[in-house]
């Protein structure tokens, strides 16, 4: 009961900072449409590799250009979630420590990580993200033939849901270092850039890759499992790894945020 | 520049080395977030060779295009600028002033800045490619002749001085829009696109490239490249050393006119 | 029973010696000196429901230290601290719901954003009903003079206008318990006495209980009967301030003017020279010897007009901070 009420709590608050951030961004609207046209930049240079895959018009590791469009599809909607929920959170993680305004929301009868790390919400980055990333899901899903009925549909979105819960983890956790460190620059390049493994299939990759990237850093589950659940080539232990993996990773950033929180409470002054 | 000036530009140069020294992890990590990209490509550039059925992809071989996707990053970083976001916080923040006031030019300010900083990242990387062509023998392996590294070091020189003047002239945007770093962000991949930063400009195809070989990108980053490749045969190196230096005079045209203006209007808005 | 108890509370953290140069840089690398600094040592207090009490410190006292950690930022290195019955530390939300901080530079209003809705976030927070909410901020905006601010982005506002929204914000669950970290840090004078004003009105309204830090003298003087007075992380003075006087011994000063200049050895026969100079001085003596010692000066020295002033609070405070350096210097430790 009491934890119903506090959920119920939370979800309002989130509807208050989806709410101001869309004030807040709509004031600077000239900075909206520069914001799209720069996410319109990154868009396209993730359209290079679909561009080369059909230009070469080879298979390669067994997938065909229409294959890689899922993959790449699906990629570029996750990293349209990403910049939509987290991005501007984690950015901004080390600014709120140096400011202090992480000792302020310390102080608030509400959850500190749900305050800290969720309180940004971007709406002009994730815009061309969503709108090539679906098209290329839609025309790819029609080009391979593949079922389409409201459970393969569902699964899919299932499968994306669990993969937005798991990104939230998994990126969280290298910010963390914004409590040791001043300047994150670096950090949120190399974050970046690891990112974009799922710029390809995982199948292009060597096995060692694969199985780093599906077990140790997760990162291939989070874009490549819906689509490989879509072509039917999840074996069982994958099929439970896709939903426990988004469970583990969160209570292992839950257990090293709260050691880092204590890190600081008793370290700084 | 007049003789008797020359020495606080040769200040300004030092400036830059001692920049450079003070932010060497942050070039080096910078190297390091490279490696990512570079090994993406590296995955599909195997996948696609070992599926096509000829040897050539695009008129590379593969050791071309392993070599062309290797030297893209480097080249690509070696090139870079980022000064802009400092120009463009002087012309916004009034740090101009002092340059107005001293009998100091802030355009070589600058370049002899960013000429410094260059250096000294262009002899790290210089050390590093000997020690990998003596360990590795890598030159056998591409057939790399001894005056094409010549070529390739003066092209890589002309491209830095071409795309510092394409940096500073886009820099110079600040005079007249408040919110440029989003542009410069997204100008920055986009014209790295354009030279070939990503992947060779091949793959866009003859219409695009035939476009593309009008504008100045393609000499900062695929022209030095394709030297090294050896994609390029010896006839055209001269051609397309003439190309850059017509398109740094052009671009260093426009930026000082563009100077002009956007100084009077900096002044009379009183900085 | 004491609504805030702290007992022997001490707070230090470790830090690692800079030095500046390439060696020294170089050599941090692989072996940094770490030191300790003693932010809070043996705090010891109480305070009462509905009393306001003013922290007295110079820079790096340990003022903020202690108002983090009665705020549950920071944990302790020993001792304990009770507050309405919570360990603060232990950040419970009952706790949290009774409480606020503010700190005077740092904000918690959404920067491009119109008041209301950082407002209405605390509001959410907080889960106040939409009649106490309403009535609550009404009163505020009445007591603060805001009422026409609350549309206005935050950005747009002044320093003294924001840090009365940033007030509102923080009393909007009306907590028992308000801790302002410098609330005036910053603000012009008229400002300054508008936020003196509020505080003053405001607490004894509600009987809220108030701890507050500052480095104006007049915040304090102004809104606290008692303070306390902390220098090198422990407590020098806690109780009245018009009494703070008697511990640097009582005191009074003569000013006194000259016809001729008279030199600084000659003067300090009479007592300890403050300042000399231009024909005037400032002499301090004990209150009891002022009678005699006037009565000597007028009878020997040139006294052309004279003075008898008490001592400031302020020329108290810097006493209590140079007889620590003193015995700082001298005994290598205060007690």
């Amino acid at each position: 009961m009491y934890l119903l009420r506090e959920m119920l709590k939370h979800m309002r608050i989130y509807g208050l900072f989806v709410k101001n951030c869309l004030i807040a961004q709509m004031e600077y609207r000239m900075n909206f449409v520069i914001s799209i046209a720069q996410e319109c930049v990154f868009t396209f240079a993730k359209l290079l590799y679909v561009i080369l895959i059909y230009q070469v018009g080879v298979d390669i590791n067994g997938l065909s250009p229409d294959h890689v469009l899922l993959f790449i599809g699906t990629y570029m909607i996750m990293t349209g979630f990403y910049v939509l929920f987290f991005m501007d959170n984690f950015y901004q993680l080390s600014q709120h420590i140096q400011s202090g305004l992480l000792d302020v929301m310390m102080t608030k009868p509400v959850s500190l990580q749900f305050m800290v790390t969720l309180r940004r919400i971007n709406f002009s980055f994730p815009i061309p993200n969503f709108i090539v990333g679906t098209s290329m899901v839609v025309m790819a899903w029609r080009r391979l033939g593949l079922e389409s009925g409201p459970q393969e549909i569902g699964l899919f979105l299932l499968l994306i849901v669990c993969g937005i819960v798991l990104m939230y983890a998994l990126f969280l956790l290298p910010m963390l270092l914004s409590f040791y460190i001043i300047k994150t620059q670096s950090l949120i390049e190399i974050t970046d850039k690891f990112w974009d493994f799922n710029n390809m299939p995982m199948g292009i990759y060597s096995r060692w890759i694969q199985r780093i990237g599906t077990f140790l850093l997760p990162i291939f589950v989070i874009t490549n499992f819906p689509v490989l659940a879509m072509m039917d080539e999840l074996d069982t232990l994958a099929s439970i790894w896709v939903f426990a993996v988004p469970i583990v990773m969160l209570l292992v950033t839950r257990k090293v945020w709260r050691f880092c929180l204590s890190k600081y409470s008793s370290a700084s002054s | 520049m007049r003789l008797k000036s020359a020495g606080k530009y040769l200040k300004s140069y030092g400036l830059g080395v001692q920049n450079a020294m003070a932010y060497r992890t942050d070039f080096w990590l910078g190297l390091v977030s490279g490696v990512f990209p570079l090994m993406i490509q590296l995955f599909i550039w195997n996948a696609v060779y070992t599926a096509a059925p000829g040897s050539e992809v695009y008129g590379y071989t593969h050791d071309q295009m392993i070599a062309y996707t290797i030297m893209a990053i480097v080249v690509g970083r070696l090139i870079s600028t980022g000064f802009e976001y400092e120009i463009a916080g002087d012309i916004k923040n009034g740090g101009l002033n002092k340059f107005i006031v001293q009998p100091i030019s802030y355009f070589w300010y600058r370049m002899m800045c960013f000429y410094g900083t260059k250096s000294i990242q262009l002899a790290a990387f210089t050390l590093l490619l000997l020690a990998l062509l003596l360990g590795f023998s890598w030159q056998s392996t591409l057939s790399l002749s001894d005056d094409r590294i010549v070529w390739f070091g003066i092209s890589l020189l002309f491209a830095l001085i071409l795309n510092g003047m394409i940096f500073y002239l886009l820099s110079l945007l600040a005079f007249w829009m408040t919110e440029v770093w989003a542009v410069f962000i997204g100008f920055n991949l986009l014209t790295n696109i354009m030279s070939g930063g990503v992947f060779p400009l091949d793959i866009f195809g003859p219409a695009v490239n035939r476009v593309l070989q009008w504008l100045p990108f393609p000499y900062t980053i695929y022209f030095p490249v394709n030297i090294w490749s050896g994609k390029i045969s010896e006839a055209e190196i001269g051609t397309g050393l003439v190309i850059q230096a017509i398109w740094t005079v052009v671009a260093a045209l426009v930026a000082s006119s563009c100077w002009r203006y956007g100084i009077k209007k900096y002044v009379a808005v009183g900085g | 029973m004491a609504i805030i108890e702290v007992d022997r509370l001490s707070k230090d953290y470790t830090y690692y010696e800079k030095e500046t140069g390439l060696r020294h840089s170089l050599r941090n690398l692989f072996y940094r000196k770490q030191l300790i600094r003693h932010a809070v040592r043996d705090v010891s207090f109480e305070v009462e429901e509905g009393e306001i009490v003013g922290f007295l410190g110079p820079n790096g006292a340990g003022k903020t230290t202690t108002l983090k950690l009665l705020s549950g930022i920071l944990h302790p290195t020993s001792g304990t601290a009770r507050v309405m019955g919570f360990t603060p530390w232990e950040r419970k939300k009952e706790y949290k719901m009774n409480f606020s901080i503010v700190m005077g530079q740092k904000s918690q209003l959404w920067w491009d954003l119109p008041a209301n809705e950082s407002l209405a976030l605390n509001k959410s927070i907080y889960e106040l009903s939409d009649r106490a909410f309403q009535a609550t901020l009404d009163e505020l905006a009445e007591l603060l003079d805001v009422r026409d601010l609350l549309s206005v982005q935050v950005r747009r506002l002044s320093l003294g206008e924001r840090m009365k929204i940033e007030l509102i914000a923080s009393l909007i669950h009306r907590p028992k318990i308000m801790f302002l970290d410098e609330p005036t840090i910053g603000l012009d004078l008229i400002s300054q006495k508008n936020i003196r004003q509020f505080i003053k009105t405001y607490s004894k309204q509600t009987k809220t209980t108030i701890l507050l830090t500052s480095h104006y003298m007049a915040d304090i003087e102004n809104l606290c009967k008692r303070s306390v007075v902390i220098n090198h992380g422990s407590i020098v003075f806690d109780g009245e301030l018009s009494k703070m006087n008697r511990l640097v011994g009582d005191r009074k000063r003569l000013r006194l003017q000259f016809g001729v200049p008279v030199d600084e050895v000659t003067l300090s026969r009479y007592g300890r020279v403050v300042e000399s100079g231009e024909g005037q001085a400032l002499l301090e003596v004990e209150k009891q010897e002022v009678k005699t010692v006037l009565q000597a000066v007028l009878d020997v020295l040139p006294i052309v007009d004279f003075n008898v002033e008490e001592l400031s609070i302020e020329d108290g405070l810097s006493e209590i901070y140079k007889k620590e350096r003193d015995a700082l210097e001298v005994g290598g430790q205060i007690s």
